[in-house]
């Protein structure tokens, strides 16, 4: 499949002082759109919001490409500037989010039973582990995403602004949280 | 298939957006930004040329209101700018971790909140005030009290109207600190 396009609404010239602007700006949306659109969609459930949230990505993306000095590998810029955004918008909406947001330390996990036949259908254990994600805080949330994305720890730390050892605590309850969910282990 | 390969294997429809969307959208937004800063200087800076002009279009009849009116414009642009230096909004760095944006967020807040709940920030407007009534009170025979008076009511309301509205959105602004603290 093709993939969609948003079209613009006005049709504007690009200004051919910005042309490296504009490529990094495409280089960007064409190798983080995956990684971008999980993004959204694991903080939100609506999918109109969630590709508001994309946008909003984006722009936000395309606006700070301008002061990316390349003072850290552009994944770790990317990753900040989304998490960022995905943090306020979390912040904007919580008065629609009724249930209270909960962090990993007191995520239960003696009470979940692990049913190997439903856990081992790929959709059922994706929607847990949405569910697990919107449950979360939003420091939490932004840790088990990028884990997920396959992040290492230093990276993670350096794009929450979390101290190293924090994100390894933070890591190993995660780990233990998805094996004892999922019954999956993860690459460490 | 561990949950990392899980959830990177996921199927989505990721949409490409374009370019021209992108840049639209940001100037729409500078454009706004631009706009609401704006509008709030706009109202306070308009008031000075009419003070001005005030004052030099009654010199001759009437100097002390004149000078009383005059003594008014740096109040007026000292105010102006101490509302810009404590509330003016400020950009939040793009390349922050999420910690640090929460607490640059959280500290945007406090701002809005202090410099509404600081009822004191516009005494310097009171003795400029008091000033072009005393001028009045000198320069015009036989002094018109109920006039005064009128004024004055006028003017303690529509400063008791600010500081109602100020207080409703400061403990708004604190409504929202309280949630983020509690995330």
């Amino acid at each position: 499949m093709p993939p969609r396009t948003i079209a613009t609404p006005l049709a504007l010239v690009a200004d051919p002082d910005s042309a490296g602007h504009d490529a990094l700006f495409e280089k960007v949306a064409a190798e983080f759109a995956a990684p971008l659109a999980r993004l959204a969609r694991a903080h939100e459930a609506d999918a109109h919001l969630q590709q508001d949230l994309l946008q909003e990505i984006h722009i936000a993306l395309w606006r700070s490409l301008a002061a990316f000095g390349e003072r850290c590998s552009l994944r770790t810029w990317v990753y900040r500037v989304a998490h960022n955004v995905a943090a306020t918008h979390v912040l904007r909406n919580r008065r629609r989010q009724a249930h209270r947001l909960t962090s990993l330390d007191e995520i239960d996990l003696a009470g979940v039973t692990s049913d190997v036949d439903a856990e081992l259908d790929a959709g059922r254990a994706l929607q847990k582990i949405h569910a697990l994600i919107q449950a979360l805080k939003p420091l939490d949330r932004q840790v088990i995403i990028l884990h997920l994305e396959g992040l290492p720890a230093d990276e993670i730390a350096d794009i929450t602004g979390i101290s190293p050892a924090n994100t390894h605590t933070k890591l190993t309850r995660i780990r233990q949280l998805l094996t004892e969910r999922f019954g999956a282990g993860d690459n460490p | 298939m561990n949950t990392q390969q899980l959830w990177q294997a996921q199927a989505l429809d990721a949409p490409r957006i374009s370019l021209a969307f992108v840049r639209q959208q940001s100037d729409s937004l500078r454009r706004w930004a631009w706009m609401r800063n704006g509008i709030n200087y706009v109202g306070a800076v308009a008031i000075l040329p009419f003070m001005i002009w005030a004052a030099w279009s009654i010199f001759h009849v009437a100097p002390l209101r004149s000078l009383a009116i005059a003594l008014n414009v740096p109040l007026c642009v000292w105010l102006l700018f101490r509302w810009h230096k404590r509330a003016a909004s400020q950009e939040q760095p793009a390349e922050l971790g999420v910690l640090d944006a929460l607490k640059f967020h959280r500290r945007q807040l406090e701002r809005q909140r202090d410099v509404r709940l600081d009822r004191w920030r516009r005494w310097p407007a009171i003795p400029g005030m008091l000033l072009i009534f005393v001028a009045a009170g000198i320069e015009i025979t036989p002094t018109p009290w109920a006039m005064f008076g009128r004024v004055a009511v006028v003017m303690v309301s529509v400063l008791s109207i600010a500081i109602v509205i100020e207080e409703r959105i400061a403990r708004r602004i604190q409504k929202e600190i309280d949630a983020l603290d509690s995330l």
